[in-house]
């Protein structure tokens, strides 16, 4: 019965199109609408942008290897530390857990496929030209942006002709991310297998849940707060032009709501990783798996109300100063249960150290270095000390790269023998592991003791007192970028071939979740008949 | 969501090719996750509108 309705429904079209695999050449590409392949092209998308900035952030380390000024003249160097951020922000990170929430979203529901298909091709290829026009600002003649990340004003307002390109891109990058972030929502929403109650989902796919929710409220705000640089620059209006009546200071509030919410955008999926791995290596359940998802609910929320701690030497009133303060204080509470979760889940289990595990764990101790700066940027006192300094470009950068980076190539290390049906090469994959947290701590470490001694961020030169720790943190720099090609060639050895993958892959370990029930690699449309989830 | 099953899902030309289990079944599915997207998309436009909008209004002009 079902059968005929079926095919009255589902059109002619149905049978033709029974189980075809990918079509053939650049049109899988360009008219994918497969989660697998979008997920794929988001995966290579973002390493590209993360080799692209991580070359920008090699230029900007090159320079400051000693002091004077060397290779790059003080506009270029400011251009580098802004696209640099943009890049791996927009470019990297975001698009890489973009990725995995396409290839594992549907897999860790027992869905089909995302529930939009269409819009899924839409946000992706919006990409490529958003980083293509941004980019390409470095090849006009007055340079790109070079006004820091942030675009204040009235700095932003005199980019030049570089400034509505990056406007452009912005919006175009925003627009992605919202429309990924609906597509999430949806896909989670409507498209669990039966049986798969909200506290039943992985808590990746949580983590994903909360992050979409998050983007859908901050990215509009982010696009609107250009919107007005855009209008103040071309039409004449004063949103940020005290001349005008405007108040310059406004643009940091609004900037900043969409900027602290932006920071745990890029760390709850990584939440959501470190969760799936640490059980599976440790052979054992996940320790508190209720209370890590209302801590992601409450670290989602708490984002909100904190966001003034980025600027409190502009100045404003103690109460304000004491609000931002304390709430900033208490996100330590739901991260420091995770911590706690994390840690107990690994107690007395029966460990072993495979490289997504040796990842997890390095993110555990390094985000929590990361985690420990924030509270000390957020006393008031101390942050009028700390403030712009290279004290903060130390504690985000242990929050963005041991955190959000290293959860990346955790969940990489971890899903890749399931994408490509091959193991890769562990003792490599150890290696890189090793070279990375060695070099990343060489890197941002020596990088509190020079924000501490007074270095400002954002400058070519310094004085002659901060060498010696420079020199340090630049030569981590260059290995650390250089141990990340290791990174690009295991994922390469893993796509072309190797050691056959079991479905459950990590057969020594504990892997739970519905993808582990699929073939490694996937069929190309997984879950035709719905998994039943008790 | 327990009553949703994965072949309700209709053609689409990517392959998601199950067949609903019945035609209203699937009508509801696909009116289910418009009206989520739709919600959604309007609550991020009802954002960036409200922030241009307090913005505005904070503007004290000179």
């Amino acid at each position: 019965m079902s059968t005929v309705q079926a095919h009255g429904v589902a059109g002619h079209h149905a049978d033709a199109h029974d189980h075809h695999g990918p079509e053939k050449g650049w049109r899988r590409w360009v008219f994918a609408t497969n989660h697998k392949d979008i997920g794929t092209m988001y995966l290579l998308f973002s390493l590209a942008m993360f080799f692209i900035g991580g070359l920008m952030a090699l230029i900007v380390r090159a320079e400051l290897f000693q002091p004077g000024l060397q290779l790059v003249d003080p506009y270029f160097f400011n251009t580098m530390t802004t696209m640099h951020a943009l890049v791996m922000i927009f470019g990297a990170v975001m698009p890489a857990f973009v990725g995995l929430a396409n290839w594992m979203i549907p897999l860790q529901i027992g869905a089909p496929d995302m529930a939009l298909p269409r819009m899924n091709n839409f946000s992706f290829w919006i990409l490529p030209f958003a980083f293509t026009l941004l980019l390409s600002t470095l090849f006009f003649e007055s340079g790109g942006p070079a006004g820091g990340w942030t675009m204040y004003p009235p700095l932003a307002l005199q980019m030049g002709e570089t400034f509505p390109m990056t406007i452009f891109a912005i919006h175009l990058m925003g627009a992605s991310s919202i429309m990924g972030a609906i597509n999430v929502i949806v896909t989670v929403m409507n498209m669990r297998a039966p049986g798969m109650s909200l506290l039943k989902m992985p808590v990746f796919v949580w983590g994903w849940l909360i992050t979409a929710y998050l983007l859908i409220a901050v990215m509009p705000v982010l696009a609107g707060a250009v919107t007005m640089l855009l209008t103040d620059y071309y039409f004449g209006t004063s949103f940020f032009q005290a001349a005008g009546g405007g108040d310059p200071v406004m643009y940091q509030h609004i900037f900043w709501f969409f900027g602290h919410p932006e920071v745990y955008i890029m760390i709850l999926p990584a939440f959501g990783v470190v969760s799936e791995i640490i059980p599976t290596f440790s052979r054992k359940r996940l320790f508190g798996y209720d209370t890590m998802v209302y801590a992601i609910a409450a670290i989602a929320f708490l984002s909100f109300i904190v966001w003034a701690h980025h600027m409190f030497t502009v100045g404003m009133p103690l109460a304000g100063q004491m609000f931002f303060m304390l709430s900033t204080m208490l996100i330590a509470v739901p991260t420091g249960v995770k911590i706690f979760n994390w840690t107990a889940t690994m107690f007395k289990g029966s460990l072993t150290f495979e490289p997504p595990m040796l990842f997890a764990i390095a993110f555990l101790f390094m985000f929590t270095i990361g985690g420990f700066s924030g509270l000390m940027l957020a006393i008031v006192p101390a942050d009028f000390q700390y403030h712009d300094s290279y004290f903060v470009v130390a504690h985000f950068h242990y929050v963005l790269v041991p955190g959000a980076v290293f959860a990346i190539m955790a969940a990489v290390y971890y899903w890749l023998p399931k994408w490509t049906g091959h193991m890769y090469n562990m003792k490599l994959a150890k290696l890189h592991f090793w070279l990375s947290t060695i070099f990343v701590n060489l890197l941002f470490f020596p990088q509190h003791f020079l924000g501490l001694a007074g270095m400002p961020r954002r400058i070519p030169d310094y004085s002659t007192q901060f060498a010696d720790w420079n020199l340090v943190s630049s030569i981590g720099a260059f290995g650390f970028g250089f141990a990340q090609l290791l990174f690009a060639y295991i994922v390469w050895q893993s796509i072309r071939g190797g050691a056959k993958a079991t479905d459950k892959v990590w057969d020594g370990g504990a892997p739970q979740g519905l993808e582990w029930t699929l073939s490694s690699p996937p069929p190309y449309h997984s879950f035709e008949v719905a998994p039943e989830v008790k | 969501m327990s009553e949703w099953v994965v072949s309700e899902l209709t053609e689409r030309r990517d392959g998601l090719h199950h067949a609903p289990a019945s035609q209203v079944e699937a009508q509801q599915r696909r009116r289910r996750i418009r009206r989520t997207a739709l919600v959604l998309a309007l609550v991020a436009v009802t954002f960036y509108v409200l922030f241009i909008a307090m913005s505005v209004l904070g503007v004290r002009g000179p």
